[in-house]
């Protein structure tokens, strides 16, 4: 071997090691820091979108924009009804009662809300990356049209080196964890609150990995509405957002996951009205919340079987298009 | 402001690569002028990197007029030039850092209230600002020549050196340049370079910055005034003492390493400071360039040793403690330079009555009293205040207790201890970098050998080390070297 040879292949072992060092080291810190997150809720579909722990915190934002779960960006794509809103979307739509619905007519839905307060510039960017094309989306709009990203959405968008070489982490932890609690139980701790998602249809799987089941009645005396220079904006964001997503306004329904804290149901009537949509507002009564301003999991179960059922003439209008792929002989 | 930082991303993975690229393509070429000139525009780029309109011109400055002096001075040597060149650096380095420590010491004697000026320091200015009184007194003793601009240019602002040293002369690094093989890429000097520098990377990352953790918050309790327990002040100097060795030798070594790429050898700056068991050895061992500089600049032309014994003693204390305000404007600096110039004439009356008499402590207590001694001195260093550094003193003379009511470190001890007693094992039974790499690390001479096949094992440690330091630097910003302050 020549000095020259001897001095490249050096580099070349250097080079090797050093992402082997690496990557062991990276994967390795990111499995010690949040082996306690909860792994209960793995499945075949499911994902680990959040856990409160030292590095792991939230991934759902980075993981669907960049398609990290190839499941989930496909079913997003094929998705002809598109759930949107913030954490309160996630709390309504996630149930059985949705799932059974959409199942029993062979309709692909996704829940497609998230943490964080995030809202349309964020669910329009996350729909145009996606190539996504509902025939239906269904708006939880209190005021849903608002400026603004969250911290996670913004660095998503941002996607910094930083955090793409975190969200890698986050997915490659997800197999590691979850081979380790399952070989090793002893060693997870399950102490961490952690959200799952589905990547088949983004229902959250969080009473239980994150908050109890509770029933905290509805206080509607506290419930406050937004100040009217805000609803003429939400307004004008509506417009916009509507306008880009191109639908026939029949086909875009705004409805109000019921809350304490927000008059979620009289802000999305008026923009309703204002955008000219279709909208849902179930009446239903003797409903509770987790925390005040999240369905629990027995309202949602109820409220969400409401509006998806007064959904079918929407449905009927904006599916007809839609016939049975014919099978290739 | 802190310039841009070895142990950051941007600049291992687009400056460092671009600026090796461009100037061994210009090399390539022959163009070695212009790769020169690339060299000290990249490193210029380097240096005021965050704040480019505010240093740049007072680098500039300086480097104008330290090259114009020095060819003056080639030209026709004259005291007066000479002297007129070192005082214009010295008031420059003055004004901005001492002269909030002047105003405030004379508010504080008179009555009367001098406004502080309340400059913020120019990163690096304490390094090539000597560097370039070196450049001034070597020329005038006919030991340095320099007439091309962009040469001097090249030797104030190398990139590896500028910000933390290692502090060089001319003659030992701009003839360097004059070597062609300097200019073609040489992938065996790319690849110990590239070693060195990853162990370097590592001692920083791996080793300085987690052992922070433990003695930041203790000496964060003693500047808010809070008193702390013995453990805690022990935790405290411990982690300190290696977090300082491990950064400060860590910047070194990739200073070291990075010139080594491009073929160019600095002088070493460490060689295992805390093995020493004398304060004269650990002077020897400790931030050797700059003790080369006191030594040959200050100490000797104050007359050394060559005046008599009382006269050397004044020499010794004068030089630490100038020693020690070039390190800040501050009395915690004046006092450790203080505590090591009174050290260090303590051992050299010692070391007379030990040689009249044949007398010897046994290595190991020698080598405690010295790693005692240098530790305690280093809380003054470290320390915010004369107040907090009292309290850190007295809680390791257990004057407060074994531990306080709240200990700060609580739930952290064994965690703490790890690290201590790993660091500690390290510095103290481990070979340092320059022995690692097969060079021996007693004289700066030994640099001039030929560059010496590090072996795979090597290869594969630093590629390791290296990985490892990178993923750290990913997840967690990068810190500041200790030394980017003075």
């Amino acid at each position: 071997m020549t000095v020259r040879s001897r001095g490249w292949t050096y580099l070349a072992v250097f080079a090797a090691c050093a992402l082997a060092g690496g990557f062991v080291l990276a994967v390795g810190q990111m499995t010690i820091d949040n082996i306690h997150c909860r792994s209960s809720g793995y499945g075949v579909d499911d994902f680990l979108a959040y856990c409160r722990s030292k590095r792991y915190g939230d991934y759902e934002h980075g993981a669907l924009y960049y398609g990290l779960e190839p499941a989930a960006r496909d079913n997003i794509r094929n998705a002809q009804v598109i759930f949107l809103g913030s954490s309160r979307t996630q709390a309504g739509f996630s149930s059985k009662a949705v799932r059974a619905y959409f199942g029993k007519r062979g309709i692909r839905f996704f829940v497609l809300g998230f943490g964080y307060g995030d809202a349309s510039p964020f669910a329009s960017a996350i729909l145009r990356r996606s190539g996504a094309s509902p025939k239906i989306l269904v708006i939880n709009a209190d005021p849903f049209f608002m400026d603004g990203l969250s911290p996670p959405a913004q660095e998503a968008l941002d996607g910094h080196f930083a955090f793409l070489w975190r969200l890698g982490l986050k997915f490659l932890f997800q197999r590691v964890h979850r081979a380790l609690c399952y070989s090793a139980p002893f060693i997870c701790s399950e102490s961490e609150p952690s959200i799952f998602r589905s990547a088949h249809d983004g229902q959250w799987n969080w009473i239980g990995p994150y908050v109890a089941e509770k029933a905290v009645p509805f206080d509607r005396s506290a419930q406050k509405s937004i100040a009217p220079e805000e609803l003429e904006k939400a307004k004008d964001l509506g417009e916009k957002f509507l306008r880009e997503v191109g639908l026939d306004r029949r086909c875009v329904v705004l409805t109000g996951a019921p809350n304490s804290d927000l008059d979620s149901v009289g802000i999305a009537e008026q923009l309703a009205a204002a955008l000219k949509t279709s909208s849902i507002f179930p009446p239903v009564d003797g409903l509770a919340t987790l925390d005040g301003g999240h369905l629990n999991l027995t309202s949602a179960e109820r409220w969400s079987g409401q509006v998806v059922e007064a959904l079918s003439p929407v449905l009927a209008d904006c599916l007809q298009d839609i016939r049975p792929r014919r099978r290739s002989q | 402001m802190r310039g841009m930082l070895f142990n950051s991303a941007p600049f291992l993975f687009a400056f460092l690569p671009v600026v090796l690229l461009v100037f061994f393509l210009l090399g390539s070429c022959d163009y070695r002028t212009l790769a020169i000139g690339w060299l000290a525009v990249a490193s210029l780029a380097f240096y005021g990197w965050d704040d480019p309109f505010r240093l740049l011109p007072i680098i500039g400055f300086s480097i104008v007029f330290n090259f114009v002096i020095g060819w003056m001075i080639l030209r026709r040597p004259s005291r007066r030039l000479l002297a007129i060149g070192i005082c214009a650096d010295l008031l420059l380095l003055g004004y901005f850092k001492y002269a909030g420590f002047l105003a405030e010491m004379i508010t504080a004697a008179t009555g009367i209230v001098v406004p502080n000026p309340d400059v913020a320091l120019p990163i690096g200015i304490s390094f090539f600002t000597f560097t370039q009184i070196a450049f001034l007194v070597d020329a005038s003793r006919g030991e340095a020549r320099e007439y091309e601009p962009l040469h001097y240019m090249l030797f104030v602002t190398f990139f590896p050196h500028l910000i933390a040293g290692p502090i060089y002369h001319h003659k030992e690094i701009m003839p360097q340049f004059e070597r062609r093989e300097i200019y073609r890429l040489d992938i065996s000097s790319l690849s110990v370079g590239l070693t060195w520098f990853a162990i370097g990377l590592a001692k920083k990352v791996l080793l300085a910055d987690p052992v922070a953790q433990y003695g930041t918050p203790i000496f964060a309790a003693a500047a808010a005034g809070n008193q702390i327990g013995f453990v805690d002040g022990w935790i405290a100097v411990l982690s300190f003492t290696l977090q300082l060795y491990f950064d400060f030798s860590g910047y070194s070594d990739m200073a070291i390493g990075l010139a080594l790429m491009i073929g160019v050898r600095l002088p070493l700056n460490f060689n295992s400071p805390y093995k020493a068991t004398s304060l004269i050895d650990f002077w020897r061992r400790w931030h050797m360039t700059l003790s080369r500089f006191l030594r040959d600049y200050l100490y000797i032309p104050l007359g050394g040793n060559r005046k008599g014994p009382r006269r050397r003693h004044v020499n010794l204390m004068v030089t630490m403690l100038l020693g020690g305000l070039w390190h800040g404007a501050a009395w915690n600096f004046v006092i450790w330079g203080c505590i090591h110039g009174l050290g260090l004439v303590l051992n050299h009356g010692w070391r007379k009555v030990a040689e009249a008499r044949q007398l010897a402590i046994p290595y190991p207590l020698a080598w405690a009293i010295t790693f005692v001694f240098v530790m305690l001195a280093w809380v003054p260093f470290r320390a915010a205040n004369l107040q907090s550094t009292l309290i850190i003193w007295k809680s390791v003379a257990g004057m407060n207790g074994l531990l306080p009511a709240q200990s700060v470190v609580a739930g952290q001890l064994a965690g703490a201890a790890s690290w201590i007693a790993g660091l500690l094992a390290l510095a103290l039974f481990a070979p340092n970098t320059q022995q690692l790499m097969s060079y021996s690390g007693e004289t700066f001479d030994r640099l001039k050998e030929p560059i010496r096949w590090p072996g795979w094992k090597w290869a594969v440690a630093a590629g390791l080390l290296f990985g490892a330091s990178v993923v750290l630097i990913i997840a967690e910003r990068p810190t500041e070297f200790l030394y980017f302050r003075f």
